[in-house]
């Protein structure tokens, strides 16, 4: 591994905030996996469907459950790791370690995805977790001898990481860390899941599919009505180079805004 | 084409600071004050080590001229005082050089080489600018997160954070430190790839007395060993007894460059106060004394073009003139450095 993103992992590892995110995703993501769990064990209560824990959408859905929060933290740290930087001006110790602009945030963003990767194992971790007890009890199935069941799982971690790259994108373009946050987090909360709703009451598929929240449903074969999810989602792959894109763009704008001002 | 870049192999480097650190025990048992002065671990740096070269540089914010045409030459082996009044241009001029800002025209290199084509710029350019950290992470760990690239060890940055005076808060978040430590701890970041030069911004700032004469002295050590030293500084009695060299500018553009021993031997005045300030004047004019009359809030004196305290004592004390005051007015850096920007305007 190179020096540059040896720098960067040390400047996360050396803060407080990797940790105590990392604790909110997994204690998180057990509450919200928790949620189609026993929403699912009261319907085979009520009668309504017969051994839910056997059910490839549901365990996913459980597996998965805390996707829809640890995303939003894992961008939180994404721009908090760029923002604070720029807040403390400490960018300036960076370039004189790495001189090329561009190797020194390629390392950032790299020493990023690897914490990103690390959230999305926690997230997944607790879901898993939190099924144990619901399959062992009901005599269900982990259906983890399915392919199906890895992707979801492999492709929940991949989603929570680009979330992280996505922050990282908005604290380049948005130089002051907190109006980076406030928008990273009114978008990611408010505006977005409100236009999810109303792409998905308009039946405006493509639309949802290249939303941040809809790509990641996507990706994640969610295609639960009460997550307002696509009715006939992209595939993974697609889903997956439409996060990438919504990481890469605010990026690149905010680069480009900063050649053009030539700070540091 | 790449200009070959003069550097010698780094184990070739260790092995004389070794010889050296030998001599220096031999002369410790020999002669104890020799020992003393030499004490301190200098480096001798066995390659030659090629001045910085700043060269027509211009730098133009949305067509105002922050540099203009500036072309100076820092020569290794000497501390170079970079000297101007605030807003002069000194910032950007060293964050050109170092690579944080592009320059609009000209070149600032270190020989050949500008700084992001060094091969190992930490270990080349030690650079203090100025010294903001993360308030939460600790001093300890601000070196830490600079290691990696410099290739440097925990233990050495443990030798820097006491060499400047900073192990024993080296784990306490640098959000309670002073402006004097974290001056320090940034001092001790650029050292930490044991560059061969030294790039300073107002490194003086918040520094106390003690602190500004223990840098004074690593400076000179540091330049002493063949390697180079640009600190910059709008106050001059800062700079005066540490550079061996001094560049002035105002409004980005070069007003001097010359050797500190040039700038200080200038003609001094003496200053006397007298009872009888018309009896004074003859008899000072019957020696062929250039004397004017001047006053301050004291009122007025004497003003002799003269630095012989002595002599105009004794012509006053043979014409029985009551004197209230006599000093020497040593013409010192800071009247050349405002003499020399009322000649730019």
């Amino acid at each position: 591994m190179s020096g540059a993103v040896r720098a960067e992992l040390r400047r996360i590892t050396t803060t407080r905030l990797w940790w105590v995110v990392l604790i909110c995703i997994f204690v998180l993501s057990a509450g919200y996996s928790a949620l189609p769990a026993v929403v699912a064990l009261l319907q085979s209560r009520a009668g309504d469907i017969s051994s839910p824990f056997t059910d490839p959408g549901i365990l996913r859905s459980i597996y998965n459950g805390g996707n829809v929060l640890s995303r939003i933290l894992a961008m939180v740290v994404g721009i908090v790791t760029i923002g604070s930087e720029y807040r403390y001006g400490t960018l300036a110790w960076n370039l004189l370690a790495t001189p090329r602009r561009v190797h020194m945030l390629l390392s950032k963003a790299a020493a990023l995805l690897i914490f990103g990767v690390i959230f999305g194992i926690a997230s997944v971790a607790a879901g898993v977790l939190v099924a144990t007890p619901f399959v062992l009890a009901n005599n269900g199935s982990f259906l983890l001898d399915q392919l199906d069941t890895w992707r979801s799982l492999i492709l929940g971690v991949c989603s929570i990481a680009l979330w992280t790259m996505i922050g990282m994108g908005l604290g380049i373009l948005i130089k002051n860390m907190l109006i980076a946050l406030v928008v990273g987090i009114v978008l990611g909360f408010l505006v977005e899941p409100i236009v999810s709703v109303v792409f998905f009451m308009k039946r405006w598929d493509q639309l949802l599919n290249v939303m941040p929240s809809g790509a990641t449903n996507a990706m994640l074969e969610i295609t639960s009505p009460v997550l307002f999810a696509a009715k006939y989602p992209a595939p993974w792959w697609l889903a997956a180079m439409i996060l990438a894109a919504w990481c890469l763009l605010p990026a690149l704008a905010g680069l480009l805004s900063a050649a053009r001002r030539d700070g540091a | 084409m790449q200009p070959a870049v003069r550097r010698t192999d780094p184990t070739a480097v260790r092995h004389t600071e070794t010889a050296v650190r030998r001599t220096d025990q031999t002369a410790r048992r020999t002669d104890p004050t020799a020992a003393r002065r030499t004490g301190r671990a200098r480096r001798t740096v066995n390659h030659e080590v090629p001045p910085i070269i700043i060269d027509r540089l211009v730098k133009s914010y949305n067509g105002l001229l922050a540099v203009r045409d500036l072309s100076f030459v820092v020569q290794p082996g000497r501390v170079t005082g970079f000297l101007g009044p605030n807003g002069a241009g000194k910032t950007t001029t060293m964050r050109i050089l170092v690579g944080l800002t592009s320059p609009t025209t000209g070149t600032a290199t270190f020989g050949d080489l500008r700084y992001a084509e060094l091969p190992h710029p930490q270990r080349t350019v030690g650079c203090v600018l100025d010294a903001s950290f993360h308030p939460a992470r600790s001093g300890r760990n601000h070196l830490r997160v600079l290691a990696p690239t410099a290739g440097v060890s925990d233990r050495r940055i443990d030798k820097l954070l006491d060499v400047v005076g900073l192990g024993d808060v080296a784990r306490r978040p640098v959000g309670e430190y002073s402006t004097g430590m974290r001056q320090r701890l940034a001092l001790a970041a650029a050292m930490l790839g044991n560059p061969d030069y030294l790039i300073l911004d107002e490194p003086a700032n918040g520094l106390d007395p003690e602190g500004i004469r223990w840098l004074r002295e690593f400076l000179r050590d540091f330049a002493e060993s063949g390697r180079a030293v640009l600190i910059s500084s709008h106050l001059l009695n800062e700079i005066e007894a540490t550079a061996d060299d001094i560049v002035v500018i105002n409004k980005g553009r070069l007003l001097a460059q010359m050797p500190m021993s040039e700038l200080t031997l200038g003609e001094g005045t003496t200053r006397a106060r007298v009872s009888d300030i018309r009896t004074a004047l003859h008899a000072l004019a019957a020696i062929g004394a250039d004397v004017e009359t001047a006053a301050d809030e004291r009122g007025a004196f004497l003003r002799i073009h003269s630095h012989d305290v002595g002599q105009v004592g004794s012509v006053l004390f043979s014409s029985g003139i009551a004197v209230e005051e006599l000093i020497t007015e040593r013409r010192d850096l800071e009247q050349e450095f405002f003499s020399m920007l009322d000649g730019s305007r």
